[in-house]
């Protein structure tokens, strides 16, 4: 049996709302399984059981990760270690996809990466225990 | 872990099964979350059963006819294009048998919850405990000694048991650390398959179970 030793966050927007639960809501229900699965294992197990499971960091981005869920569509969260405690915890930044070697949306990973400042300026406010989404 | 009595005991189990009890009734979305397991599995497993053998990329690469730059793409929990040829030719490369197997999600829930590096590795044919175990046995037979046999009945089994004096039993008929403990009446206690007994006034471990 594992024991669960990491805490996934998702980010929450200044108006209280859960960016990363309304994305997973976006998603259709086997592209959500593929990533409930992955995040799993990243909360079970950690980042370094599962080989490549989190890419990066990514240039000009250095605190930032992805998890990569190759479905109907290219999933690609984007995460951060921490960004409060980074030996127990990472937390969900932005919900992204990758289209032609390029992120959807556009902005994605500048946005990730302001959100992340927003947590460690306000961590009790600016995120929250990870919503999993079941369909 | 699921047990030998069908019940998942631990809290991580049982909250295990109460997220795929949900899904129960979304085709769609358990058989991404399944697809996704199987793909995350092979991959894990490829490194950890590389690691266990000590063996780099190329190392294996090498072994099993391949480049390295293959192996870097199968050990990746994103990649799931590879054949069943391929696993096979891997399977061979670390000495193991690949198993390949349609199964139930009920079964998914006591493979999620045994998802470790422990639970991924396999022993090659040289160190298996079976091959290692039966070996010890016929070479414990051919030794000439005559040694002291006694039989038993497990009640629950209903099978035989034959048991050898302790002092006789070669190394690899030891008791394996971590396998579970069971308790068989008269006497005699034990672990796994190879037990250790006591029956008056004789001691011993059990070296088969028939």
């Amino acid at each position: 049996m594992s024991i669960s030793k990491w805490k996934i966050y998702d980010y929450v927007d200044e108006n209280g709302k859960n960016e990363i639960e309304s994305w997973c809501r976006s998603l259709q229900k086997s592209d959500l399984g593929r990533l409930n699965r992955k995040l799993q294992m990243l909360e079970e197990n950690g980042p370094n059981l599962g080989p490549k499971l989190l890419a990066g960091p990514i240039k000009g981005y250095p605190h930032l990760r992805k998890l990569c869920v190759r479905g109907n569509v290219q999933l690609r969260p984007l995460l951060c270690k921490g960004p409060i405690d980074n030996e127990q915890e990472f937390t969900l930044l932005k919900g992204a996809f990758e289209v032609g070697y390029e992120y959807s949306p556009a902005g994605a990973l500048a946005d990730a990466d302001i959100r992340r400042q927003e947590v460690i300026r306000n961590a009790p406010t600016r995120r929250c225990p990870h919503v999993k989404v079941v369909k | 872990m699921l047990r030998q009595e069908g019940v998942l005991t631990s809290k991580s189990s049982s909250e295990l099964r109460t997220e795929l009890m949900e899904i129960r009734d979304d085709k769609e979305y358990r058989h991404g979350y399944a697809d996704e397991s199987t793909t995350v599995s092979v991959a894990t497993q490829l490194k950890v059963l590389r690691e266990q053998r000590n063996l780099t990329q190329s190392q294996l690469a090498l072994e099993a006819g391949m480049r390295q730059s293959m192996i870097s793409r199968y050990e990746n929990v994103s990649y799931s294009s590879w054949s069943i040829n391929t696993l096979r030719k891997l399977a061979v490369a670390f000495d193991v048998w690949l198993d390949v197997r349609f199964r139930s999600f009920g079964e998914l829930v006591a493979a999620t919850d045994e998802f470790s590096q422990e639970a991924l590795e396999v022993p090659r044919f040289d160190d298996d405990p079976f091959f290692k175990d039966a070996a010890g046995m016929v070479a414990m037979k051919k030794n000439s000694r005559p040694f002291e046999m006694v039989t038993a009945v497990d009640p629950r089994f209903r099978n035989a048991i034959s048991v050898e004096k302790k002092d006789r039993m070669p190394e690899a008929l030891a008791p394996k650390a971590g396998q579970p403990r069971f308790t068989i009446p008269q006497g005699i206690k034990g672990e796994g398959g190879i037990l250790n007994a006591t029956l008056g006034n004789f001691t011993g471990e059990i070296a088969s179970i028939y």
